[in-house]
């Protein structure tokens, strides 16, 4: 092990949630897919009762295409029970809500066999949200959470082997001043035989432009936006601190840069150059900071202004980026940050070391000016890599590789890797 | 160790300044090393030394004989905010008192003090209609003012002029550091300041666990907030010669003592200030300042007759043996203890340990299992719920014990800071 190098344990995931018909249904669904596979995401996190997804009782045929498209980019599925619309401390409706839970199990059990062992189940999506999950009570939540979680584990339990419950929750939605207060919590007030995972969502503005005091010019905006990449690093070890080594999965089960509540200005955000550089800016924060799984919001959309892909499987430069993410800094990869335990402001950069002899460095450059970086200042392994990849304002959107040289230049916003792997180890082209 | 120790005076002034009790309570402040006093000018409630100078100087005065220097906040004006003439009037008042202070105190003295511009610009109910735009150029106009009088004192010295004292319950606060620092001419900022309570709610009000217990014991694992924030603000200033200073914390915010004085000035307060403050270092602040030293109300460490909370013993043992200019370490402890370790080593050898439990229950620690096998301490000095809101003295066997919360030092020296029971 080389000094300062960690094992990366971040696993990758999408959403895949309001365009779930595209992504499972659609005319394009074998495009999209594939190209969802060539992310090479662990996990896909879905929805029930919520997002116009089918219902898994009513609609049993369209829900497992819905989770068959999962198991087809080669993923496990992260239910969500995202929610139910009867009164929420109406026992009966609450007994009837956990119920189907457990029905939901049961039938996947009896699709898929016990492979659905290896599923993850999410009680309720944003409860701390009125907009979104209804704004319940940590206390309703609590009840909700321990009647579903036992239905499941109903079904589930004899296939586990002993291992922890794939279950959590809470989703937290992250602009909520005392979000950590539904974390610490679900830890300490549930059950802990109930739960394997806390999953805490994060977003970095929903404002539009000089919405609300953010500021009017948009370069200082982006600035802005860029400078809190490293929160979620913070976040994330916030969360690791609460659940202090109990082997309890902390995931980052929902981010992107913008959340604004109309489509076309958090399209501007999160389907750009900037997007990229953001989300790619985000990824290396939740690995230094050792998460075990994210969830990008979102895979698959038509008109959402969140998507990697629209329905025609056309992807986003965040898309690009991820890819390049994916493909050359692996789970279970030795990482080393090059940039500190901050990242610079100007760039951000994790070199990764594969037990195949692969030596990969990503580089995210955060800022709107050009800028070149001397390779040597990084890491010395670099000088033995061949192959420069990278999207930014001079690639126009795709991915171009060319030989590396002693310097990586940027066009503003951008993201690269320079790797020694050869071009035939990703199964397909940018 | 970076950071300095300083108090807010804010609310109790008078009787800080020229109350019975205030040579007692200088004295405290001094066992406090207290480095910076932080005083609210023209706000309700606070000296307004453009109408009456002698209760403002007395104020001064109090803060130099508490070994400290002044941070002067120039808290508000009233709207409309974007009239030139009352933002122009607004910045020759405080250009007026930085004028005064000079002739009155000198130039080599005065260039060494803070001075604040402005209180929460970012809250509705303290600044309400007020926009980052608004207050850069309030800033601009104040800062610069300001410095035309400070400048040929300052012999190359960055000036302490700063804000925006963010009130970090507002969702954005951060926003406002940033821009504070992006959109402001650099020259004209010394430091960045912002605010961080614990809580505002009442126990059950607001989404507040209903739980009396509960409450407390989430409100202790939030400490860690004071570090992420700490260290986003560092990042933002990271290169720019800005000091990060954390203007105002203490657990609990609300007003009425019958809620959040259980909080504040108790055992459990000692613990979560001291807690607090290890935060704050690892997270890179400069400076910190509790609110606040004296009030008759539910924030101060003592009162207005200097009788002291367990708040004030606590931070007596983190300033007596975690001093500026140390160097200090963190051991990572066990995960779920509950505890926070610093260690301390300073001028001929002298090595401390503080040491907070945050948990309620009773709780034995092996002092060389905290400290990654140091050993050779001989003196613990301790405050918990077993030692009657006082520091107990005694020898250091290798291992502490908690009653519930608390807060210990174990440190090389024998001798213990004058006043230490």
């Amino acid at each position: 092990m080389i000094e300062g190098e960690t094992r990366l344990r971040l696993r990758y995931g999408l959403n895949e949630a309001d365009s779930w018909w595209h992504f499972a249904r659609g005319p394009h669904r074998g495009r999209i897919q594939e190209r969802l596979r060539e992310l090479e995401p662990d996990i896909v996190r879905i929805f029930l009762d919520d997002k116009g997804t089918p219902d898994p009782v009513a609609e049993w045929e369209a829900f497992a295409e819905y989770v068959q498209a999962v198991l087809n980019v080669g993923a496990v599925p992260m239910i969500t029970f995202a929610k139910f619309r009867r009164p929420f401390d109406d026992p009966r409706a609450l007994r009837w809500f956990a119920e189907r839970c457990g029905d939901v199990v049961w039938g996947c059990l009896e699709e898929w066999g016990e492979a659905v062992r290896d599923w993850y189940w999410v009680v309720w999506n944003e409860p701390n949200s009125t907009w979104i999950g209804g704004g319940l009570s940590f206390e309703t939540y609590r009840r909700v959470y321990e009647a579903v979680a036992e239905c499941v584990l109903r079904w589930l339990e004899p296939v586990l082997g002993g291992r922890r419950p794939p279950i959590g929750g809470p989703s937290i939605e992250g602009f909520d001043p005392f979000w950590m207060d539904w974390v610490w919590r679900f830890i300490n007030e549930i059950d802990p035989a109930l739960f394997g995972l806390v999953n805490w969502h994060r977003y970095a503005d929903w404002r539009e432009h000089g919405e609300k005091g953010a500021p009017a010019d948009g370069a200082a905006h982006h600035a802005l936006l860029m400078a809190q990449a490293a929160d979620y690093a913070d976040r994330a070890r916030d969360v690791a601190r609460m659940l202090g080594g109990s082997g309890v999965l902390n995931v980052c089960g929902e981010w992107n840069a913008h959340s604004h509540y109309l489509p076309a200005v958090r399209a501007r955000f999160n389907q750009s150059l900037f997007g990229a550089a953001f989300g790619a800016a985000v990824l290396l924060q939740l690995m230094r900071a050792g998460v075990d799984a994210e969830m990008l919001w979102t895979g698959t959309d038509v008109d959402c202004g969140y998507g990697v892909l629209d329905g025609e499987a056309r992807p986003t430069p965040l898309y690009h980026a991820k890819k390049l993410c994916t493909r050359h800094i692996r789970p279970g990869d030795w990482v080393r940050f090059p940039t500190g335990e901050d990242s610079r402001a100007d760039l951000d950069a994790v070199v990764a070391r594969g037990e195949d002899g692969r030596t990969s460095a990503l580089l995210v450059h955060l800022r709107q000016e050009k800028a070149a970086y001397a390779v040597s200042e990084l890491d010395d392994r670099l000088a033995a890599c061949r192959r420069l990849l990278k999207i930014d304002a001079g690639t126009v959107g795709r991915v171009v590789e060319a030989p590396c040289g002693d310097t990586v230049t940027f066009e503003g916003y951008g993201v690269a890797v320079m790797t020694n792997a050869p071009a035939d180890s990703c199964r397909t082209g940018w | 160790m970076r950071l300095r120790y300083g108090l807010n005076e804010t609310v109790n002034w008078p009787r800080f300044a020229t109350g019975p009790h205030r040579e007692e309570i200088w004295a405290r402040f001094r066992e406090l090393n207290t480095r910076v006093v932080r005083l609210l000018v023209f706000d309700k409630g606070g000296p307004d030394p453009v109408e009456a100078w002698e209760p403002f100087a007395a104020c001064i005065e109090a803060v130099r004989s508490a070994g400290a220097v002044p941070m002067v906040t120039f808290a508000k004006f009233g709207p409309p905010y974007d009239d030139p003439a009352a933002v122009c009037d607004f910045a020759d008042r405080c250009a007026s008192v930085v004028v005064r202070c000079i002739r009155q105190w000198g130039g080599a003295a005065v260039r060494d003090w803070y001075w604040g511009v402005w209180q929460h610009p970012n809250s509705e109910w303290v600044s309400a209609g007020l926009t980052f735009d608004h207050y850069r150029r309030i800033y601009e106009a104040t800062a610069r003012a300001i410095l035309g009088h400070l400048a040929p004192f300052l012999e190359g010295r960055r000036p302490r002029i700063g804000g925006p004292a963010a009130d970090g319950f507002q969702p954005f606060w951060a926003d406002w550091v940033w821009r504070f620092v992006n959109e402001i001419d650099n020259d004209l900022i010394g430091f960045a300041s912002w605010h961080q309570f614990g809580d505002w709610r009442e126990v059950g009000a607001w989404g507040a666990p209903a739980d009396e217990h509960i409450f407390r014991t989430l409100l202790l694992a939030r400490v860690s907030e004071y570090e992420s924030r700490a260290r986003a603000v560092a990042r933002m200033l990271r290169g720019r010669g800005i000091l990060n200073v954390c203007g105002e914390l203490n657990a609990h915010a609300h007003h009425e003592p019958r809620v959040s004085r259980a909080y504040n000035q108790t055992v459990f307060g000692a613990a979560y200030y001291a807690s607090a403050l290890i935060h704050l270092m690892r997270g890179g602040a400069d400076l910190e300042m509790l609110k606040s030293g004296t009030d008759e109300g539910p924030y101060g460490l003592m009162d207005g007759a200097a009788r002291t909370t367990p708040v004030f013993e606590a931070k007596r043992l983190c300033a007596g043996h975690i001093c500026f200019g140390d160097g200090v370490q963190f051991p990572e402890v066990r995960a779920g203890q509950g505890v926070d370790v610093v260690v301390a080593t300073g001028e001929r050898g002298r090595r401390s340990v503080l040491i907070v439990h945050r948990k309620e229950e009773q709780a034995t620690f092996a002092v060389d299992e905290l400290t990654g096998g140091q050993t050779g301490y001989r003196l613990l000095l301790k405050i918990d719920g077993g030692t009657d809101g006082r520091v107990a003295k005694g020898r250091c066997d290798g291992r502490v014990r908690f009653e519930g919360c608390g807060v210990a030092v174990v440190t090389s020296e024998l001798a213990v800071a004058k006043g230490m029971s």
